[in-house]
């Protein structure tokens, strides 16, 4: 059940994927095991709530980032990442993105988004630091 | 996921507009003390008599909103792990939520004064 709920959350966007995947899995994960407890009818209609909640969220999120120009393909355009594992170079294109959403925030003094995509810059960086020392490299 | 019904960008005019249920019910969830993902579906559950039970996809979308509007914000906690994340309320948040609260008491005095709305 979780392999499908991970593939579902591919629907989401990038950004949001990488800030809460994890977190959505767990706490799935946690809620599921509870409602197996329940009986097999409730586990039925929390998968059904669920799957039903990603693909609605997703749409949302697509939205919310055709609106506030968060769409990371356009984004990504212009990073030179080549000749990068695939991972990394993804992960160098989302930071990409984020900063260009982080200035324009500023820009437009929008400063609580502001905040956000920092939080957001400082968790894309975490995260690409251990892809590269995944991968053995030092820059 | 929108938490006002015509949401805005400006976050002075999104403090005046009325919340959507969840979004409430995770204010007011967080206004108790800061909780995780799954300690907040389950509070909001209980909160609401069991009426209201939010998926992950809607949960997550609305602290993502929550989070940009700086009405929340992530808390650390010494014993919890990454994927445990711990949201609370800020300032701006508790302010958002005593507005919406003052506001539907107001409409329930007003209802109150109906004659036809009494059982």
């Amino acid at each position: 059940m979780t392999r499908a709920y991970g593939l579902l959350m591919r629907l989401y966007p990038r950004t949001h994927r990488a800030i809460f995947e994890q977190e959505m899995t767990v706490v799935f994960e946690e809620a599921a095991e509870e409602h197996r407890r329940r009986g097999w009818v409730s586990f039925v209609r929390f998968v059904v709530a669920e799957m039903a909640g990603i693909v609605t969220g997703s749409c949302v999120q697509w939205l919310s980032a055709v609106r506030s120009r968060e769409q990371p393909q356009h984004a990504l355009a212009g990073a030179d990442t080549r000749g990068l594992p695939s991972e990394i170079a993804e992960a160098e294109q989302r930071l990409q993105a984020n900063l260009k959403r982080m200035e324009y925030a500023i820009a437009h003094h929008q400063f609580p988004r502001a905040r956000f995509f920092s939080e957001v810059d400082r968790q894309e960086r975490e995260r690409l630091q251990q892809l590269r020392s995944k991968y053995g490299l030092t820059e | 996921m929108r938490h006002v019904a015509a949401r805005s960008i400006n976050n002075k005019e999104s403090e005046t507009r009325s919340l959507t249920e969840p979004v409430l019910l995770i204010l007011l969830s967080l206004a108790d003390q800061p909780r995780h993902g799954y300690g907040l579906m389950k509070n909001i559950e209980e909160l609401s008599g069991g009426r209201v039970r939010v998926s992950t996809g809607t949960l997550y979308g609305a602290l993502r909103r929550l989070l940009e509007d700086t009405w929340i914000e992530r808390h650390v906690q010494v014993d919890t792990s990454r994927e445990k994340q711990a949201y609370r309320l800020t300032r701006a948040g508790l302010k958002a939520l005593r507005t919406e609260l003052d506001r539907m008491k107001q409409l329930t005095r007003a209802g109150a004064r109906i004659k036809a709305l009494e059982a």
